[in-house]
């Protein structure tokens, strides 16, 4: 199966490097897949996972782009952080939601495509799910290992969230005006005040606002190193597009997004419930290492992808916004 | 800056790489850079990708590439044997030259397996003239048994003990099987391959060659190990240092993008009485 090199500038004007991989013959479907990186290793992804998904999606008939975020891989840019921790809570509050943007500006404009289908293991899926919340041309989500925590409390969270997402953490902290147990925090150095002061300055964020949740807990700063971002996110996805979320069994991530995630945020997106499929590989760690459990994944992503994209057509939701 | 990917043709398999256009003035020794092995090559990408860009502002033109079975080059994991990466690297430097303009000389830089595998193809390319060795693999049957011992923790780590041994995994690979290490699979052809690698044994057709051989440690030496004081005395014009980073071909918790010290050191030997390339 052909692929290339392909090369685009981003809104900073950096040059992100992909490779395109096209099916060979045979129809070709009309929703490209665009997977993401992991965190700090490149478009390969640990083991070269995303090659050969990227590889096997293809021989599916699906045309797939495996790009580099600026900063990392063969992109320009440069990243700042010194300690991957660091570096993660950046992405895990949306520093490549634009990137990813840019992504799809690309395709739409290389292959007339206008929907799109986003995969990719931790980094990627997280950055996936909160691109998918601000951008309507996102028609699925395919996450492996997604983190719904937040890996480091040194970063600037203000850096990333959009005009709308401040507006919420702004409600959620005038809600915890009265509530005694958030003033020692305030008191007791343990809050972040630099996104509270943000926030109750109405910010001059110059990003398009997402959706607004009317879910006041999923928009309320959370207490612990629960990625505040993610509920609202969840919600947004779930009501009219679909996701498969793909765990190991020994990833510790998949204990925490049902804990931390589902035990406290499922009622918000109950009536699309049916949007969410979550599989669970047997014994696999995080990044599904051995072959048996890449091959199960695989198989998880491959069956989820013929249910819900036959050839030529587009997913519609069970129940839509 | 002009890096342009590309992919060009190596022993039947089409080898991905990143051409790192040198910019004026132009010097006339190009670089090509040999990766290391398997996960390790993920975790140094960005130290490789900073200094082929250094290179390449110093007027060296660079070219990053994939050997067959890894990154995005065609193949399987499993077609990426010690000697087929020799091979590979051998094409990367005649893609080099087409693509680079005149050249007096190719210098092969490496990492950890990459050093191995650049001072291996220097003894089969008498166009190299410069060799730099960043932390080289010197035996590659000790290299090995760090390979398999990965396995084993593993194992420890799924079934909270060790099922297979390292016996039971060679015997296994004898069998045919491969073993996983992080994800990728070792046949029995890169195994018994990486047994008969001893740096050590002599550079061959290389001894002409300039080489800076450098030991990566965590902390200041008085100096660099014996071995690789040994290796860099095979060469016509020899050096070995230490250069004080961390291991940052290993999950760390520093984000290593740039590894300032070994970056001035290797910049410095080039531009020295080592010869200004």
């Amino acid at each position: 199966m052909p692929c290339r090199p392909v090369a685009f500038r981003n809104r900073d004007g950096h040059q992100l490097v992909g490779i395109v991989h096209e099916p060979d013959a045979g129809p070709r479907h009309p929703v490209p897949v665009i997977l993401l990186p992991p965190g700090a290793k490149y478009r390969v992804a640990p083991h070269r996972l995303y090659v050969k998904l990227a590889r096997h999606l293809a021989g599916m008939g699906f045309v797939v782009l495996r790009l580099d975020f600026s900063g990392l891989g063969d992109s320009e840019g440069s990243i700042g952080e010194s300690m991957i921790a660091d570096f993660h809570g950046t992405v895990q509050l949306g520093r490549y939601v634009d990137d990813t943007r840019c992504a799809m500006d690309w395709m739409g404009r290389e292959f007339g495509a206008s929907r799109f289908i986003l995969g990719g293991l931790c980094g990627g899926a997280i950055t996936g799910l909160l691109a998918g919340a601000q951008d309507a041309r996102v028609d699925a989500l395919v996450g492996l290992g997604l983190p719904v925590l937040l890996d480091s409390e040194n970063v600037d969270a203000t850096k990333y969230l959009t005009a709308g997402e401040l507006d919420q953490w702004r409600r959620g902290y005038w809600s915890k005006a009265m509530d005694p147990a958030s003033w020692w925090r305030l008191l007791t150095f343990r809050s972040n005040y630099r996104v509270i002061l943000k926030a109750l300055a109405r910010p001059l964020v110059n990003r398009a606002p997402r959706p607004e949740s009317t879910d006041a807990a999923a928009g309320a700063p959370p207490a612990d190193n629960s990625n505040p971002l993610v509920p609202a996110a969840f919600k947004a996805m779930t009501a009219g597009r679909r996701m498969l979320l793909v765990f190991g069994e020994a990833d510790r991530l998949h204990a925490i997004y049902e804990e931390r995630l589902v035990q406290r945020h499922a009622a918000s997106w109950r009536e699309h419930a049916g949007n969410v499929e979550v599989k669970v590989v047997p014994g696999a760690n995080h990044i599904f290492s051995l072959p048996e459990w890449e091959g199960a994944m695989r198989g998880h992503v491959e069956s989820w992808l013929r249910r819900h994209y036959a050839a030529g057509g587009i997913a519609h939701a069970v129940s839509e916004a | 800056m002009s890096e342009v990917p590309l992919y060009f043709g190596g022993g039947g398999f089409d080898l991905f790489g990143v051409m790192h256009a040198a910019q004026a003035p132009a010097r006339d020794v190009g670089f090509v850079f040999c990766a290391p092995f398997a996960e390790e090559k993920l975790w140094t990408h960005l130290v490789y990708v900073n200094f082929a860009r250094e290179l390449a502002r110093r007027g060296h033109p660079v070219l990053r590439f994939d050997y067959r079975g890894t990154g995005d080059s065609a193949g399987d994991f499993e077609d990426a044997t010690p000697q087929a990466c020799v091979a590979d690297t051998l094409c990367a430097i005649g893609a080099l030259r087409e693509r680079a303009g005149p050249l007096a000389g190719v210098g092969l830089l490496g990492l950890r397996f990459g050093a191995t595998v650049a001072a291996m193809a220097a003894e089969r390319c008498d166009d190299v003239r410069r060799l730099v060795l960043w932390s080289p693999v010197l035996r590659g049957g000790a290299y090995v048994q760090e390979l398999l011992r990965v396995n084993l923790a593993m194992q420890i780590a799924q079934f909270k003990e060790v099922r297979r041994d390292r016996e039971e995994l060679v015997r296994a690979m004898r069998e045919g099987q491969t073993t996983n290490v992080d994800g990728y699979e070792i046949t029995l052809e890169t195994y018994e391959q990486l047994g008969t690698i001893d740096l050590l044994a002599g550079p061959g057709a290389a001894a002409a060659a300039r080489c800076l051989v450098v030991q990566i440690a965590p902390r200041p030496l008085e100096g660099p190990g014996p071995e690789l004081l040994r290796l860099a005395a095979q060469y016509r014009d020899g050096r070995a240092v230490v250069s004080v980073e961390e291991p940052f071909w290993k999950e760390i918790k520093p984000l290593y993008t740039r590894a300032e010290r070994l970056f001035a050191g290797t910049l410095g030997w080039m531009g020295g009485e080592h010869g200004a390339l």
